[in-house]
């Protein structure tokens, strides 16, 4: 039994830390929480799902299509908001509030477009069989999953760590003035950091609804509420820090879920957060900031 | 005098007026549904002006203020079915409930800056929403809690009574609320949002005061929750999530920050709005309207070239997709919210400063109203005690180090400043001169070695208990409140005029006090020169006299020993002579100085010791003309010129 929620746990966590990445690359990058990342999540869904129903695709060629959506989504939001409140050195509130205000845009949207009820993959464009290895089930859907989220979390590591591209995102991390007089095109990289961030939304998006096979123009807002969560537990702007986060919120709440409160599970992975928060403000793995005269 | 009256009588008379105004509604209107709405703009009255101090006043992104409407709205709700108390107890449970809370959740965010701190609230409220949810057996969860209104000693109320009791609320909030804000606590609150790091340094608690100005906005969100679960008499979890707490936070970016009545305003738009936009026509004229007056206002922003292109048409877009929409979308109760976000949306980023930051302008410049007028200054000798000039070591530094992981930005420094001394602080970039004076006022704790104060040590590690002994500093690179007057700057760091107790401040019982802080900000004020610039906001001030006025606000503290980083950063040549004035006259006051500074002329006028430090070490001590001539030293500044020298 134990092995099996470890299963799911993992499945969870991967596409959590997935969603969170995004999150915490905006925050990392442009400084600014961008609150419509759960909408973009969202769109992620009903973007995969419609070009797999309507236009009969394969299942990749409907996440790539999440990843398009959601991305240029993300991208003109930067373009059309976040750029003017940059300009006007607008305080941090702002920038939250415009963006909450195009989550309540996007959702209004979905829900007039869409409707209320639930959407679904037809059963038949899933991937099927599953394998056994003792008791535990795995069913092929779940190991796409894994394999997808990590394989896009290694390709993110690897630009940031190995490129010069990113080491011009960290540059901009550390100062953007800096890496703007260094010759770095900062614009054009936090449209880039947008894009890219929105896509991991998406796609995170597609890949939930997937496994749950239930699309809803609601399903941002707690999806939300766990990335910001992710991102407090792994230390705000950290990518590793997101990626040991979503997995640890996976398990915390596959597990509270499984043996503590099957109906509070979601109160237990929330009140774990307020407790971390209480020994480590900072996060798990975030530096406490020095405060500076 | 007569300006003053003016004021008074057109601020409180407005405020006399719209009460009236409003508690008369329900003698002529019988409409139990324009009653309800009235109703629910008082609730939604108290509950923006409790998100106004934390967000306007604190200046905190506060995300989990709908929460403690929820919380509010439980408690009260639960006190009445499960425990069987009456409404009196509920309203008291509630917001004595969100208070406690609302200052636990302040404790583990003290830590966290700006966002971190946002989405520290953001949690709190999916905790406390979930929480409500999932607790079937106490909250009966998704099914929603039916309470009863019952009777007040024995009187049932009807609609009119509860929206006169919950206007009576209102009007008691408005009131405690308007003390408090203008008292030193208002202050306190915004010296906070400005620089927390000041705020320590001139003595004023940030952690005390954050806490208590989270406590408080919340306990507020609570009553208001209390009223809110009698009003409707059914609760459900979903009232309070996210979406309404955007609706909050936009009420309040629109109706301005830091006003009462812009909190007010901010709940009639929220409260009203979604109302009109449910009715087709009322919609369209609304919307007509709104068009009008975003064309209008970006007109004359653009000709007067007031307001960037995008701030001023993104209105206008906005307005005009709506009137659009309303004549094509055939129901506006689907689009209802997507409208609603875009209508406050465009109004927040064409009007930054909210509506009532707006008319507080416009009704000032048209009823000529003056700001209150000032006291006569305080005697000097009043305000700054004459400490006596004995020359016994005041501050010892005994083998003083700090490290930055492998740099030794202080390493072993061991100096004494006598009393009565300007004591010179000099070095290259980088000595460790700044980094000496952050470890003597307890912004950073010491590596090793004792700061001793009186032969006494010094408190480590925290500029809140440093200020409490008698040391006050300014910055290098300055930390003014500067959103705050000149004199309220000043004023926030005044020591031992403020004592009058909270409950009578609330009741606005602190006039007297707060004349005489007034009078005592202005003396200081005018050592530095700034008596004329009391009211200008000390953003807006002159380099220079920004410097001038860190100074002021730093002998507030009373200080036995100032010090001064780098005063004369950056001033331009009169000004810099203007300075070695100012600190004379600190000085002859008894007040004892260490001076950081680069300008050596500065420096020789001015002090009587001097130590030079050079990579974290001292390398000479002594009157400035014998430093001044001390091989290491010129070393130590001008290496290259000496080996030139040597070689010719």
């Amino acid at each position: 039994m134990l092995e099996q929620q470890l299963v799911n746990a993992l499945t969870l966590g991967s596409v959590y830390a997935l969603f969170a990445l995004g999150f915490t690359l905006v925050f990392g990058v442009l400084a600014v929480i961008n609150l419509s990342h759960g909408a973009v999540f969202m769109v992620g869904s009903y973007a995969a799902a419609l070009v797999v129903t309507r236009f009969e695709a394969p299942l990749w060629v409907g996440l790539l299509a999440a990843m398009a959506i959601s991305g240029l989504i993300g991208l003109a939001i930067d373009v059309v908001i976040l750029k003017r409140l940059r300009a006007r050195k607008a305080p941090h509130l702002i920038p939250m509030i415009a963006t909450i205000g195009v989550t309540i845009v996007i959702t209004s949207a979905a829900q007039g477009l869409f409707g209320v009820e639930v959407q679904r993959f037809p059963e038949e464009m899933l991937p099927a069989g599953d394998f056994t290895v003792g008791d535990v089930h795995v069913r092929a859907l779940e190991l796409g999953i894994i394999a997808v989220s990590f394989l896009l979390m290694a390709v993110l590591f690897f630009a940031l760590r190995r490129t010069q591209l990113g080491r011009a995102l960290r540059a901009i991390a550390e100062s953007p003035k800096a890496a703007s007089l260094l010759g770095i095109n900062v614009e054009g990289l936090f449209h880039l950091t947008s894009f890219t961030a929105a896509a991991l939304g998406g796609v995170a998006g597609a890949l939930i609804s997937l496994n749950f096979n239930a699309i809803t123009p609601f399903m941002g807002q707690p999806m939300l509420h766990k990335g910001i969560a992710v991102i407090i537990l792994g230390g705000m702007g950290d990518i590793r820090g997101a990626l040991i986060g979503g997995l640890f919120l996976g398990f915390a709440e596959v597990m509270s879920k499984a043996y503590i409160s099957s109906q509070m599970g979601d109160a237990v992975a929330f009140g774990l957060l307020f407790l971390v928060l209480l020994v480590r403000p900072s996060g798990l793995f975030g530096r406490v900031l020095e405060r500076k005269a | 005098m007569k300006g003053n009256w003016k004021r008074f009588f057109l601020v409180r008379g407005a405020e006399v007026a719209g009460l009236a105004l409003l508690a008369a509604v329900p003698l002529a209107v019988t409409n139990p549904f324009a009653l309800g709405l009235l109703t629910l703009l008082a609730i939604y009255g108290i509950l923006l002006i409790g998100l106004d101090v934390t967000v306007g006043y604190l200046g905190q992104v506060n995300l989990g203020h709908a929460a403690f409407l929820g919380i509010g709205a439980y408690t009260a709700g639960l006190t009445v079915t499960t425990l069987g108390g009456g409404m009196p107890i509920a309203l008291v449970l509630a917001p004595a409930l969100c208070f406690i809370l609302g200052g636990l959740l302040a404790l583990p965010a003290l830590r966290l800056e700006g966002p971190q701190f946002a989405l520290a609230t953001l949690s709190f409220s999916a905790l406390a929403t979930t929480i409500i949810n999932e607790w079937e057996s106490l909250t009966q969860g998704a099914q929603g809690l039916q309470v009863p209104r019952p009777p007040i000693f024995g009187v049932a109320l009807d609609a009119p009574d509860f929206y006169w009791l919950c206007l009576a609320l209102l009007a008691l909030v408005w009131m405690t609320m308007r003390n408090l804000l203008a008292s030193r606590w208002g202050r306190a609150f915004e010296a906070l949002r400005d620089s927390p790091i000041a705020t320590d340094a001139m003595g004023v608690g940030t952690y005390r005061h954050k806490v208590i100005a989270f406590a408080l906005g919340s306990s507020l969100g609570g009553l208001a929750g209390g009223l809110y679960a009698f009003n409707f008499q059914y609760l459900q979890p979903q009232s309070f999530t996210y979406e309404l707490m955007v609706i909050l936070l936009l009420g309040v970016v629109l109706g301005g920050r830091k006003s009462l009545w812009g909190a007010f305003v901010g709940a009639a738009f929220i409260v009203l709005l979604p109302n009109l936009l449910s009715n087709r026509l009322l919609f369209q004229i609304f919307s007509a309207i709104g068009l009008t007056a975003a064309v209008f206002a970006a007109g004359r922003g653009l000709a007067k070239k007031t307001t960037q292109p995008f701030q001023a048409l993104a209105p206008v877009v906005a307005m005009g997709l709506l009137v659009g929409g309303s004549l094509l979308v055939a129901n506006t109760e689907d689009w209802r919210k997507a409208i609603f976000a875009l209508m406050l949306f465009s109004v927040v980023v064409g009007l930054p400063e909210g509506i009532m930051g707006f008319a507080a302008q416009l009704l000032t410049r048209l009823f000529r109203i003056a700001p209150p007028s000032l006291p006569a200054p305080a005697s000097l000798e009043s305000v700054l005690p004459a400490w006596p000039a004995t020359g016994e070591p005041l501050l010892e530094l005994k083998h003083l180090k700090r490290h930055f992981g492998g740099v030794h930005a202080v390493d072993g420094i061991s100096l004494t400043v006598r009393a009565g001394h300007v004591h010179g602080l000099i070095g290259p970039n980088g000595s460790g001169k700044s980094t000496a004076v952050n470890v003597i006022s307890g912004l950073y704790a010491p590596s090793g070695g004792e700061v001793l104060l009186h032969g006494k040590a010094l408190p480590e590690g925290s500029l809140f208990k440093v200020a409490g002994h008698g040391v006050a500093r300014t910055f290098q690179n300055l930390q003014l409140f500067g959103e705050l007057s000149a004199i309220d700057n000043v004023m926030v760091a005044l020591k031992d005029v403020f004592r009058v107790p909270l409950p009578l401040i609330l009741l606005g019982l602190a006039d007297a006090e707060e004349q005489r802080a007034r009078a005592a900000a202005l003396a200081l004020l005018d050592l530095v020169g700034l008596r004329d610039k009391a009211r200008a906001r000390a953003k807006d001030l002159t380099y220079g006299a920004q410097r001038f006025l860190e100074i002021a606000r730093a002998l507030a503290r009373k200080p036995e020993l100032l010090i001064l980083d780098e005063p004369a950063a950056g001033l331009a040549h009169p000004d810099a002579a203007e300075l070695v004035k100012i600190i004379r006259r600190v000085h002859d006051l008894g007040v004892t100085i260490i001076l950081i500074e680069h300008h050596m002329d500065v420096v020789s006028e001015l002090c009587d010791v001097v130590t030079v430090l050079d990579g974290g070490k001292i390398i000479a001590e002594g009157p400035p003309d014998t430093v001044k001539r001390n091989p290491k030293v010129i070393e130590a500044y001008l290496g290259a010129v000496v080996e030139e020298e040597k070689a010719a």
